[in-house]
């Protein structure tokens, strides 16, 4: 009798622990393998084929599946070092790079990565029938030629200074052009590269897995999670099925510090936020306007009491950590200011309302600033109409013209202002994208002489000093005399991950290197 | 009205009855919120409060963009009673009119109506409604819109059927032989008997038009800030559900005493115009 209770207390007890682990399962599990990296952000992608992706979030995966030319060696951007090309030299004239690419070298798929290969990629990013969003990054190249398999020539019209710093861009990835012909449009789901990771499986929205393509490979798995709400990352985080979480909310960070299985990294971001306004509409089409409102936002406020001190009030066109960032000054909190500056334009204030856009989630805090602004504006007396869209649907729509209607050329006319942010580390593409005359993602229809030549000169001053104080003067043009947005704030990146994980680095641009982080 | 509290009071319905309290504080508070704040306070941004502790100057605190939650709360109340009274009614009476028709007439277009209407209860409501607004775009309206119409066909079908059973009701068959025609049987003689079913659908339906509507707004398909609406005051404050509470319990409570209010209420209304059920006395 009294043995049979003991068996049956002992099953009983056996029963508990087994229950008790199956629900500590999945996060010993997660700690104990160590060779999977799971990375959780709050986006998902459109595409893997990195000439014509232009998220962020598919970058951080194509920094560890493809292999450019040359790379940035560090996340300070000090200096490009070797990539595929071992080498390389520049002629006389400063016409001519030719690049002298590393021995033996395959791509996933068995192709070898050779100077055909580039050419092909190269010229596919240049193609304007390809029409990559990318495609004006490499315009100024005229002509790609293959010397021998291992040499590779480019020609540019002019001399080209940011030719290296264009070919580091992750939209130049060397991608298998068997590959591209097997796949065509279909590419984007099949990405071949020949980075230490290679792709396993996509499920859009779920998850995508890279395996390891080379020994020397950390991982033998990277595991990227799209989880859109920042509160539900910390949980995985704190429930151990997830390593690393970025896009931490600012309210969510003391709860972090206080986990010891959790720590905190905060890096600055080259991420500027701002309301870019629509010059080609009234009121933002006049310059006097764009002007005047940048009194009326307290970018102090927005700062410390939405983002929790977690970002900086810019005080120039660029973050810190864009190459030609020199702060200027903030601009004051001065609404009486705008108030008076705008009355001298509309007498009788402006008639119409103002229709804002926002972005839900894709920036930190992004409509929450952007509801904020609004109540600046209405402080100053302008009607406004607000909307806050999702992501995929917002981008969508901002990169569609508006039918029948001359406005802004390559962007919608509906709205008179609509959140964005750029985290573009390089001064040429961060400036000549947006804001140069008739690039295809200068979609506000900003136009400004002076810009344009000063970016123009730019790129043809091979001397780094004399280069950066042209992109000064942009950058002082583009901030008091002539601006086309209303900056908001300089973004920091909230990284939380668990403690076994170090090494962790990650670029300004909000790149994580994930290729390099260890766990224990 | 007074015999519907009488009722309650008579049976011992306090459930309901203090539902019927509720929705009357509600009611004065959406009606009136122009008396007690201003919409100024409603939605004026104001960042040195954010995030605000109850006090008294500000009895809930403050959202995130340092508004008051009272006053936001009381100028929600007018939004969600405003998007669920509004659709409700358009659904009803569209209910009535479609459903009414297709009971009284049997013929080959009112069989496709109805089986057009089953197609779309098919769906779930929501899904209708949010296929609805993607095409309309967000705003009050469109949302109004949007739950009426997906709730057009609970209404159609449910009113449907009684029809078909009165109109062959003997008095109806008599008034038709005395000549009376289509109008005069429908408007006299059927519709007078779809009282009640109209009382308490409505009631409970209004429940469910608050519950769609926040739901909607919560996603972001209903009316753009600074409006307050009470689901999208929850989805914008939820990431403070761990560090200031109050900016996300505020909202949800009031929605969730408002709804039970209605559906409280719709209990009552059930036994009180349904006299089999009023003898179980209290429930």
């Amino acid at each position: 009798m009294t043995r049979q209770t003991g068996t049956l207390s002992l099953d009983r007890r056996a029963l508990l622990g087994g229950a008790a682990g199956a629900l500590l399962a999945p996060g010993v599990r997660a700690q104990r393998a160590n060779d999977v990296l799971t990375f959780i952000e709050g986006s998902d992608f459109d595409t893997l084929d990195p000439a014509i992706s232009r998220t962020r979030s598919a970058e951080i995966l194509f920094y560890v599946m493809f292999n450019r030319l040359v790379r940035w060696t560090d996340t300070s951007l000090s200096a490009i070092g070797p990539d595929l090309a071992e080498s390389w030299t520049i002629s006389d004239d400063k016409l001519t790079w030719t690049f002298r690419l590393r021995e033996g070298v395959r791509f996933h798929d068995g192709t070898a990565a050779d100077a055909e290969a580039v050419k092909f990629c190269i010229d596919r990013l240049r193609d304007p029938a390809f029409g990559s969003p990318n495609r004006s990054l490499y315009t100024a190249i005229t002509a790609v030629t293959v010397v021998d398999p291992r040499t590779i020539r480019f020609t540019t019209e002019q001399p080209h200074a940011g030719l290296l710093e264009n070919l580091a861009e992750s939209s130049a990835s060397i991608s298998s052009p068997t590959a591209i012909r097997r796949h065509g449009r279909n590419y984007g789901r099949n990405p071949v590269g020949s980075g230490p990771y290679k792709l396993e499986e996509w499920a859009p929205g779920e998850r995508t897995v890279l395996t390891r393509a080379v020994p020397s490979a950390r991982f033998r798995q990277i595991i990227y999670r799209p989880v859109p709400e920042g509160e539900a990352r910390l949980i995985e985080l704190e429930a151990g099925t997830a390593d690393i979480a970025t896009g931490i909310p600012p309210e969510a960070t003391a709860r972090v510090r206080a986990n010891p299985r959790l720590k905190l990294e905060v890096i600055p971001s080259s991420f500027q936020v701002f309301f870019e306004l629509n010059c080609a509409r009234p009121p933002f089409n006049d310059v006097r306007v764009r002007r005047a409102i940048q009194f009326a936002v307290d970018r102090e406020a927005i700062v410390q009491r939405i983002l929790g001190g977690f970002g900086t009030v810019p005080d120039s066109f660029v973050a810190p950590g864009v190459q030609s960032y020199e702060p200027i000054g903030k601009h004051p909190y001065d609404p009486d200011r705008a108030k008076r500056e705008i009355a001298a334009v509309f007498p009788g204030g402006f008639p119409e309302k103002i229709v804002m856009w926002t972005s839900s989630g894709r920036y930190l805090k992004d409509q929450q600033v952007a509801e904020a602004v609004q109540g600046y504006l209405n402080a100053i007396g302008l009607q406004t109409e607000f909307r806050a869209w999702e992501w995929a649907s917002y981008q969508q729509t901002l990169y569609r013209r508006t039918p029948n209607v001359p406005g802004t050329g390559y962007g919608t006319n509906a709205a008179h202002m609509w959140v964005l942010g750029t985290s573009i580390p390089t001064a040429d593409w961060r400036l000549s994208r947006r804001y140069q005359t008739g690039q295809s993602a200068n979609i506000l229809g900003y136009s400004d002489p002076r810009v344009d030549d000063l970016l123009n000169r730019a790129r043809v001053t091979l001397d780094p000093a004399a280069r950066l104080d042209l992109y000064h003067q942009a950058n002082r043009l583009l901030w008091q005399d002539n601006p086309p947005n209303i900056p908001l704030y300089n973004q920091s990146q909230i990284i939380a991950m668990q403690r076994g994980i170090s090494n962790f680095n990650a670029f300004a641009f909000e790149i994580p290197l994930l290729g390099e982080v260890s766990k224990s | 009205m007074i015999a519907f509290l009488r009722f309650l009071l008579l049976t011992g319905r306090w459930f309901a009855l203090l539902g019927v309290g509720v929705i009357a504080l509600f009611l004065l508070a959406a009606v009136c919120a122009p008396l007690f704040f201003s919409w100024e306070e409603a939605t004026r941004v104001n960042l040195g409060d954010a995030l605000a502790a109850p006090s008294a100057a500000l009895p809930l605190g403050a959202d995130e963009m340092g508004r008051s939650m009272v006053a936001r709360l009381v100028w929600g109340a007018r939004v969600s009673l405003l998007v669920a009274g509004l659709s409700v009614g358009v659904a009803l009476i569209a209910g009535l009119v479609i459903g009414g028709l297709c009971g009284f007439y049997e013929n080959r277009l009112t069989f496709v109506t109805m089986r057009a209407m089953d197609a779309i209860i098919s769906f779930p409501r929501i899904l209708v409604a949010i296929m609805l607004i993607t095409i309309l775009g967000p705003g009050i309206v469109s949302l109004t819109l949007a739950i009426a119409i997906s709730s057009v066909p609970v209404f159609a079908r449910l009113f449907r059927g009684p029809v078909l059973s009165l109109k062959k009701r003997d008095y109806v068959v008599a008034a038709r032989s005395l000549g009376a025609g289509d109008g005069r049987l429908l408007f006299r003689h059927v519709m007078p008997n779809l009282t009640a079913l109209i009382v308490v659908q409505g009631s409970i339906s209004l429940a469910e038009a608050v519950l769609i509507a926040s739901g909607l707004s919560f996603l972001g398909l209903g009316p753009q800030p600074p409006v307050p609406e009470w689901g999208a005051m929850i989805a914008q404050s939820r990431s403070h559900l761990m560090s200031t509470p109050h900016v996300v319990l505020a909202p949800g409570i009031a929605l969730f005493v408002f709804v039970l209010a209605l559906n409280l209420v719709g209990d009552g209304l059930r036994d009180f115009s349904d006299p089999r059920a009023s003898g179980t006395g209290g429930r």
